[in-house]
């Protein structure tokens, strides 16, 4: 982690990510308006120092809005990759371990099965077929965040167990698993102590990367109402309610939650990026090559 | 002075680190040159500023002088003029240096369209001349041909058929067959001798092989830290070195002298095979497996026997089954038929247990590379690891396992990265005697390392299996090593076994038309003048 | 046979993920008969819609059914509005193909400039802009900047129509620029993606050995540039076939911002009007284009890299 001081871009992310984390955190102690109290004589009032970013058609604070936002987007983006990469780095693993099996085969055929499958359209498609209420399976209910977070988690899945498992492939041929083996190490303590380890790096630039694009997700579907549900505020709802007032001029209306989207993604796109850097031999001083 | 080309003080820096420090030489025409040194000695950046190849981040100062020509002050469309058509250069990996998705005859074509007006017919009737010249026969077939579709001799063939296209003046050789067998290695540097004398070209060789250059060279230049230390007629620094460097260069080649005392051996077998071989599927995925039964046979049936404290060398080129051998005598990889005896019990641990049980007998050393140990554990907790197999009174300290292979164990907190290529080697050792074992299998021991640093790891090899009793096999591609500190050899081609006995008769007295190829491809040193002396 | 074995396997995933589609309407939601007929329909017309319809059959045999259909006849016909599938599609996927097409031309043409300017001029200025560049495209969510651009270009400076789409009847132009903005929304994060590719890959071939023959062997810049391209194109062009596919899923967002009649349209009306056999059409034609890139990807490769093609 002390690393991370040394690449700009990545202690950028970093702060971005965190001032995110934080908002979410704080967002009901904060001396703010109800996020959903409505108020007729306050409809569409342009930024003031009342109401910083305004407020919307409901009269609703948009700041109070924004900053409430954060918390169902950064929950579901990072539970979407915590489901995906659960799911996908045991069965890259397990498949790695397992090279040249029937295992390892039918796990890869899973995987380019899921692959095969675009996540949006069937995030769309099967949220709009099991509607957006809480679904009951067994004695569990999910509300539509938590069927969003499986759905779509399940779906990141196959480009992980991807990664992992090309990368956990390339690490078991090293020697020293093999000098593992033969001190008589198990699979599952050579493939979480040593295996694990040593492939960390670029899955974590990949998780990173990844809760950007489960944002974005969360956003798109709740732009079209299957998403968060009113009237818990969202940044993709609020932009829906926004479009009405493209051509009437109410800018603060689609700025604000935009923003906040964009700077959100941007700041797991910059960790990832600024963490590749530094886990990457390659962008270290290069030498030119000299054998003997 | 006929001078081609003229080195004066030459500095090379890359940020802090100071690659070349002060280098002069020079080069006379048909002249050949050779510059010897390990990894880091400055020589392979010293032959790409001659063609000023390095990448940015290198400051470069004084001159090299091409045909009287400052290469360093050269424009940029001068520069491009120069390379290829005045001077060439083969290098070390002819598979990553070819371009992999255009065919041979593109690549031939390309390189005549830059400097010449030949037209089109003509380039290609020329690029079948040259692969002709290099010695590849179905030119017209190879011109069709992606370089992964050739051997690497083949490769290294086209790559020099590529520098010899626009007859330039000076050919620089990095390493040119480092990558290859040692029977490739005898051709292709016998090609270049050949080329470089009936076209008048000069060459420039690079090299980590004394013995390879003493035997064509004119001149031999010795570099270490980024400065020449010697540098004379290819007799006087191979015969009578004056630096102390050279000496220790020239001491550290392994060479096939009185093999071990030939201990004919009245101990009991250890270790032995019965017709065991191994054939891997040609098919990857198990459903595919399931119309494809083609198999890929990796090993032929082969027996071995070894007897306690003795030291077998196993010896082969690559794909030879060498390695599959030591994978199958480790029970690392189970035999597809026969089987593989410890002590005259078949070695097949099906648990966790009998691994364990069978770490405490018999240990395997890898080639010592980077990926040996794992790069994020110390080297304490790799060798405390490596000891967990043992019940808890036995357990050594790391420090004393440290102390075992002469290191100090004060590099016990460090990481591997942190460590030489030799030190590394050296704790790869002590973590194959960790658990005491009775037979140590070490696999291309030192390949990875550089010559000075090989030499130390063998004696420090033959002095533990003297101390403690062990029995070694050594696997390896160098018939120099397996000469030295062998009692029996194995010779092994293409999966099989072709030779088998005690070492001085097998190296001396070869039985097989191989084995005999095999040594005389060896490269001698100055005794191996005679046969560079005329063209083949 | 290895061209063989690859459709093989783009069959069979569009037979086990049109079944998980076909399972999820049947087991997912409401029975369609009671959203056709109401909730308090009495049973007997439940019973006689679902007979009518196959629907009280087996799930197995419902879905071979429908599959044996599929050939000849297309999809079936909507519960809802008694609209044949076929003809809805055939009015509103033209429109989503060509503001696909257009984006995926956006996108190749901007990424393979973009990323070599980058790669070109590593780690000075033309670099550094098109990275800042690609990394805004990137964070940048489609139909935001649909929504700004729309503002922006549309309505404050009225260089191009904000909403709606210009029918071919009144020229290419108006119709292609009544396209350009939602093109744009699509393609921006598959030019900031594929922009990256591109320069990750140049700057990978330029440090290749084979790249230092070239020099040392004297080679003109254009024919290095040349081969530079073609050596860094395998894993582009994969990657811009996959976007092809993935695209679909942006135009079903980015069409309901500009209010285009395209598939967006036809999707969100059918789950507001729970037409299962609607959803179920649209879904598997895009997931069928989204195999069909895929596999293109996989095949154009083989093509590309000449260790694989034999």
């Amino acid at each position: 982690m002390f690393a991370l001081a040394r690449s700009p871009v990545a202690l950028l992310g970093l702060a971005l990510v965190l001032a995110m984390g934080l908002i979410a955190l704080l967002a009901p102690v904060l001396p703010l308006p109800s996020p959903t109290a409505t108020s007729i004589l306050d409809t569409y009032l342009p930024p003031s120092a009342d109401h910083w970013f305004g407020t919307d058609a409901l009269g609703r604070d948009v700041l109070a809005r924004t900053l409430w936002g954060a918390r169902s987007s950064l929950a579901i983006g990072l539970g979407i990759v915590v489901i995906g990469m659960m799911l996908g780095v045991s069965l890259g693993l397990a498949a790695a371990e397992a090279a040249g099996s029937l295992f390892e085969e039918l796990a890869m055929r899973l995987v380019d099965i899921f692959a095969a499958i675009p996540v949006l359209i069937w995030a769309i498609a099967v949220v709009g077929i099991v509607g957006t209420g809480a679904t009951q399976i067994g004695p569990v209910s999910l509300s539509n965040e938590a069927k969003l977070v499986l759905l779509v988690g399940i779906l990141f899945f196959p480009g992980i167990a991807r990664i992992t498992y090309g990368l956990a492939l390339a690490e078991l041929k090293q020697e020293y698993v093999d000098a593992r083996r033969l001190q008589g190490t198990g699979s599952a303590a050579i493939l979480f102590g040593d295996v694990l380890p040593n492939i960390l790096s670029p899955l974590l630039v990949q998780a990173s990367v990844l809760v950007g694009i489960g944002i974005i997700i969360e956003a798109s579907l709740s732009f079209v109402g299957l998403g968060v549900q009113p009237p818990m505020p969202s940044w993709g709802s609020m932009l829906a309610d926004s479009k009405q007032t493209v051509f009437s001029g109410e800018y603060w209306l689609s700025l604000f939650p935009g923003l906040a989207i964009f700077l959100s993604v941007i700041g797991f796109n910059l960790l990832g990026d600024g963490l590749r850097d530094l886990f990457d031999p390659r962008r270290r001083t290069r030498l030119p090559k000299e054998t003997a | 002075m006929d001078a081609l080309l003229q080195i004066e003080d030459l500095d090379v820096r890359f940020g802090t680190f100071h690659a070349v420090r002060g280098v002069s030489l020079h080069l006379a025409r048909g002249e050949k040159l050779a510059i010897i040194g390990e990894s880091g000695s400055g020589k392979s950046v010293t032959a790409l500023s001659v063609m000023r190849l390095l990448d940015g981040a290198a400051r470069t100062a004084g001159r090299v002088l091409l045909q009287g020509e400052d290469v360093l002050s050269l424009s940029a469309s001068a520069l491009r003029q120069m390379r290829g058509r005045r001077v060439a250069m083969v290098f070390q990996d002819p598979m990553t240096s070819l371009n992999p998705v255009f065919p041979v005859g593109r690549q031939l074509g390309d390189v005549l369209a830059a400097h010449t007006d030949l037209p089109r017919a003509a380039r290609r009737a020329r690029a079948v001349e040259l692969l002709t010249q290099v010695g590849i026969r179905e030119a017209e077939r190879c011109l069709t041909l992606y370089p992964h579709e050739l051997s690497g001799g083949m490769r290294q063939r086209v790559m020099i058929a590529l520098a010899i296209a626009c007859d330039p003046a000076l050919l620089i050789a990095d390493e040119p067959t480092t990558a290859l067998d040692v029977t490739v290695q005898e051709q292709i540097t016998r090609l270049l001798v050949d080329l470089c004398r009936a076209r008048g070209i000069g060459l420039l060789f690079i090299s980590h092989n004394l013995d390879l250059v003493g035997e064509f060279a004119d001149r031999i230049a010795v570099m270490h830290e980024g400065r020449i230390v010697e540098m004379g007629e290819a007799a006087q620094v191979m015969g009578a070195p004056r630096a102390e460097y050279t000496r220790k260069l020239l001491a550290a080649i392994p060479r096939i002298g009185l093999p071990g005392a030939g201990r004919i051996p009245d101990t009991p077998v250890v270790l032995e095979t019965r017709a065991v071989s191994r054939a891997y599927p040609r098919a990857r995925s198990a459903v595919a497996r399931l119309w494809d039964r083609r198999q890929v046979q990796a090993l032929s049936p082969s027996d071995l026997r070894v007897h306690a404290g003795q030291v077998l060398g196993i010896v082969g080129e690559s794909g030879s089954g060498k390695s599959t051998l030591a994978r199958l005598l480790i029970g690392l990889d189970q035999p597809t038929s026969g089987s593989v005896l410890l002590q005259g019990v078949p070695l097949k641990p099906r648990d966790r247990d009998e691994r364990r049980a069978l770490s405490r007998r018999i240990q395997l050393v890898f080639q010592g590379s980077q990926a040996s140990l794992n790069p994020r554990k110390t080297i304490r907790r790799a060798l405390s690891e490596a000891m967990q197999a043992l019940p808890r009174a036995e357990r050594r300290s790391p420090g004393a396992l440290m102390e075992l292979v002469r290191l100090d164990p004060a590099l016990l907190d460090r990481y591997p990265h942190q460590l030489s290529g030799g030190q590394r080697q050296r704790v790869g050792i002590a973590r194959a005697l960790a658990t005491s074992p009775d037979i140590l299998i070490a696999d291309e021991p030192t390949s990875a390392l550089d010559v000075s640093v090989q030499k130390e790891i063998i004696d420090l090899l033959q002095a533990l299996q003297r101390d403690l009793g062990m029995t070694l096999i050594v696997i390896s591609h160098d018939l120099g090593l397996i000469g030295t500190i062998c009692d029996r050899v194995l010779v092994m081609r293409a999966g099989a076994v072709v030779e088998t006995g005690e070492a001085r008769q097998v190296l001396t007295h070869p039985a097989t038309d191989y084995t005999r190829a095999l040594l005389a491809s060896l490269p001698k040193g100055l005794a191996g003048r005679a046969r560079f002396a005329s063209p083949a | 046979m290895q061209v063989l074995t690859r459709l093989a396997s783009a069959l069979m995933v569009l037979f086990v993920v049109s079944a998980m589609i076909f399972a999820l309407t049947r087991l997912g939601g409401v029975s369609p008969a009671r959203l056709v007929l109401g909730a308090d329909a009495p049973a007997e017309s439940i019973a006689a819609f679902e007979a009518e319809h196959g629907l009280d059959r087996p799930i197995a045999v419902q879905y071979l059914a429908w599959l044996r259909a599929l050939p000849a006849e297309g999809f079936a016909r909507s519960y809802v509005t008694g609209q044949s599938v076929n003809q809805r599609l055939a009015e509103t996927l033209p429109l989503t193909l060509e503001l696909v097409t257009l984006a995926f031309v956006l996108a190749v043409v901007g990424s393979i400039a973009l990323g070599s300017a980058s790669a070109y001029g590593e780690n000075r200025w033309p670099d550094h802009a098109v990275r800042i560049l690609a990394m805004a495209a990137l964070s940048v969510p489609g139909f935001w900047l649909g929504l700004l651009l729309m503002w922006l270009v549309g309505v404050q400076l009225g260089w191009l129509p904000p909403v709606g789409v210009i029918p071919w009847a009144r020229g290419v132009w108006p119709h292609l620029s009544s396209l350009l903005l939602p093109a744009l929304a699509i393609a921006i994060y598959y030019i900031g993606a594929m922009s990256r590719l591109m320069r990750a890959s140049l700057i990978d071939v330029l440090g290749q050995d084979y790249t230092r023959t070239g020099v040392a062997l004297g080679l003109s810049a254009r024919t290095r540039y040349a081969y530079t391209l073609r050596d860094a194109l395998p894993p582009f062009v994969s990657m811009a076939a996959m976007s092809y596919g993935y695209m679909f899923g942006w135009a079903v967002i980015v069409e309901m911002v500009f209010n285009l009649p395209g598939l967006a349209n036809a999707l969100l009306t059918a789950i507001f009007q729970r037409d299962y056999p609607m959803i179920q059409a649209i879904v598997l034609l895009i997931t069928l284009v989204f195999v069909l890139a895929s596999t293109a990807a996989d095949l154009i490769q083989r093509a590309l890299n000449p260790r694989l093609a034999t």
